[in-house]
């Protein structure tokens, strides 16, 4: 009686232990991929794995001011439609009502101009700590390539066909995009990354100078 | 080794290189334990109001301030009211009056002001005892970074950051930390200042943001944190500033009163800018990044995966400088106090400047290496584990402090009763709280019990203090 009883605390211990010990819902899997139709216009599809389910079920889409998310459709692992909303507030997107573990998001967004942030959903629940398990890929139109560097970095496989392997899901693709015979240097140089590394390199060379020149004068 | 790691080990070596540098010459230059403690007493306010905002401004900032910011929006901006007070506090206070008095650590400070060599014992065990909490954060931020950087496990990263330090601060002392403070603020400042434009631009503008993080939580661009929380974080760091032990030093390595005065003022300077850099920063990296593993990430992915590769990796850089930098100046202020304090004035009363100077250099190996168990452990993040620290240095020292630099009563006995009222309140209050909700904050507790101390038990005993006017043995 009193062994059943002992085996009886070591069990509600393992459990309280296991518990405990449970990891959080993480992000398993996420797969994105921009494909361009156009220079105005892309489709994307992005399909999402979380470790269980449940969450705050909702996505947020953030397209800028010109442009238009059209076809949102939202589908789980075996292709079936969710019964999900998609609804506009206040510049922002929401997508409510997703609760499976893993699911697929599709739609195509069109700016008024040249594509150049493409939204991606993100949800609210996390990778792990040293894992990358979000993968993007994007597909440029014919006879296009991207302008200098993009948000975030990818890796060409040729002119057409980039993808990024990352330890979180970004909001947004940052990506300038032009016919391959319209680039010119200028349009290489003069980018934010160029401008905001030179300020960089600038700054410090200057901060040198005033500190040479300030040692100089203390000891003359 | 992918391409942005690769830029990262470039620069970090070039700069770590010139880091090591700067410090052979600082060795050749340190001859005496007060050199090694005061850089000669030669900095100017330029230099000084550099060291002092890069004393201060460290992974506590460059990580678990934007960390903050990026999970609970921009309420944590009010925080910086109560640095700026305390700054005012200092400046006005405790300073140029510190400067003035001449001694060489804050222990000595005390032990003088109130003829109390328990009073110098029992504060250089609370510096070491709050420093080295603070050295946690330190070491749990180097860890965070180098995991974001590599994926390499937060072990490696923080034996890298002790032996980098080790070399630097074993070497120099303040002399050749206070040249490389002077190089690593004007890197974070550039950094800073330039990834505001950049993180902007990529999202589409700071309206489109706002409007994208109210969708996610209204809270993050309205109030999170209520205000009685707010003022009890404020109080926290401004009171912990005005009596920090380890800025304290750095005064003492100015020229004089009117050098510590100005180095204030401009040390305001670069603490507005970064302040408002690192909130839009922590705002814009959680619009372009809505869910990182830990908020502590935020400015090293930031860093990463949005900056251009050679800003992002000399902001990286800098960020683990000013890691390096205060956990510099923690190891120099906790291991003055156990080689002058301690071992100089409880164990071998006769040491040598060799000898005392050798066991500083010992007890920076040994305290370097206390804190690594609790970082690997992460019991929370970065910004968490520096508001318990400022609690607690603002409970130990503030009292006495400011009462002792500008009134003429107080006896050893208030003066002791004083600091371990405050560390008693403080202490009890957290433990409280830690089970019981409760509006107000450990550190007014830990003030009003210090205070309460100090006149209670000066009410009832002889005031036997030396006068405002520096002692002769001040120094010793």
């Amino acid at each position: 009686m009193r062994d059943h009883r002992y085996a009886r605390l070591v069990l509600v211990w393992v459990a309280l232990y296991l518990c405990g010990n449970a990891q959080q819902r993480h992000l398993a899997e996420y797969q994105a991929r921009v494909e361009f139709g156009s220079p105005a216009a892309a489709s994307v599809s992005v399909s999402v794995r979380t470790s269980a389910a449940g969450g705050s079920g909702r996505l947020l889409l953030a397209p800028q001011a010109d442009q238009t998310i059209e076809g949102i459709t939202v589908t789980d692992e075996g292709g079936r439609p969710v019964a999900a909303e998609a609804r506009w507030e206040d510049g922002v997107v929401r997508i409510e009502g997703i609760v499976p573990e893993a699911f697929s998001v599709r739609y195509r967004v069109t700016a008024s101009r040249t594509l150049h942030r493409i939204p991606l959903p993100a949800p609210s629940v996390a990778a792990l700590p040293q894992q990358r398990p979000v993968s993007i890929a994007v597909v440029l139109p014919r006879g296009h390539v991207a302008v200098a560097n993009s948000f975030p970095g990818l890796q060409w496989r040729d002119a057409e066909h980039g993808s990024a392997q990352l330890a979180a899901v970004p909001s947004v693709i940052v990506l300038r995009v032009a016919p391959r015979e319209a680039v010119t240097p200028a349009d290489r140089l003069l980018t934010p990354e160029t401008l905001s590394t030179t300020a960089m390199l600038a700054l410090l060379l200057l901060g040198s100078i005033f500190w040479i020149a300030r040692n100089r004068r203390r000891a003359g | 080794m992918n391409p942005l790691s690769l830029h990262f080990a470039v620069v970090a070596a070039v700069y770590f290189a010139v880091v090591l540098g700067i410090g052979v010459f600082g060795m050749r230059k340190t001859k005496t334990e007060e050199d090694f403690l005061t850089a000669g007493r030669s900095i100017g306010p330029w230099v000084g109001g550099a060291v002092l905002a890069a004393t201060q401004i460290s992974a506590g900032t460059l990580v678990g301030t934007v960390g903050r910011h990026y999970s609970t929006g921009v309420s944590w901006v009010w925080v910086w009211p109560g640095v700026w007070c305390g700054w005012l506090v200092s400046a006005i206070f405790v300073g140029p009056k510190l400067r003035e008095f001449g001694a060489v650590t804050i222990p000595a400070y005390l032990a003088a002001r109130f003829r109390s060599e328990t009073a110098r014992l029992l504060s250089a065990i609370f510096i070491i005892f709050a420093y080295m909490i603070l050295l946690v954060a330190q070491y749990q931020a180097c860890g965070v970074v180098f995991e974001s950087i590599f994926g390499i496990r937060p072990v490696y990263a923080m034996a890298i950051l002790t032996v980098s330090t080790l070399l630097y601060t074993t070497l120099g002392g303040v002399r050749s930390s206070s040249y490389i403070d002077f190089l690593q603020i004007l890197i974070v400042v550039s950094g800073l200042v330039l990834s505001v434009p950049v993180l902007v631009y990529m999202f589409g503008g700071l309206n489109h943001a706002g409007a994208y993080l109210r969708a996610m939580d209204t809270r993050i661009t309205g109030s999170w944190y209520n205000g009685r929380q707010l003022f009890g974080f404020a109080l926290s760091f401004g009171l912990a500033i005005a009596a920090a032990p380890y800025e304290m030093v750095r005064f003492n390595s100015m020229r004089d009163k009117a050098t510590v005065r100005n180095a204030i003022g401009v040390c305001f300077i670069f603490q507005a800018l970064i302040g408002s850099c690192v909130l839009i920063m922590g705002l814009m990296t959680r619009a372009l990044f809505p869910a990182l593993p830990s908020p502590d990430q935020a400015s090293s992915i930031m860093a990463l995966n949005v900056l251009p590769p050679l800003v992002g990796s000399l902001f990286m850089v800098a960020l683990l400088s000013a890691i390096m930098s205060n956990v510099n100046a923690i190891l120099l202020v906790a291991s003055a106090g156990v080689a002058h304090d301690i071992y100089g004035k409880f164990i071998n009363r006769r040491a040598s400047e060799s000898v005392k100077l050798l066991v500083n250099r010992a007890s920076i190996v040994a305290l370097s290496l206390a804190p690594v168990w609790f970082a690997l452990n992460r019991y929370t993040d970065v910004q968490s584990i520096v508001v318990v620290q400022t609690r607690f240095i603002a409970s130990f020292f503030f009292v006495p402090m400011i009462i002792g630099l500008n009134t003429r009563g107080g006896n050893s006995a208030s003066a002791v009763s004083s600091m371990a009222g405050g560390v008693a309140g403080c202490l009890a209050w957290s433990i409280w709280t830690a089970r019981h909700a409760s509006n107000i904050d450990a550190v007014e507790v830990g003030i009003a019990c210090s205070a309460l101390s100090y006149f209670a038990v000066n009410a009832f005993t002889r005031s036997d203090a030396a006068s405002l006017s520096r002692p002769a043995d001040a120094r010793s």
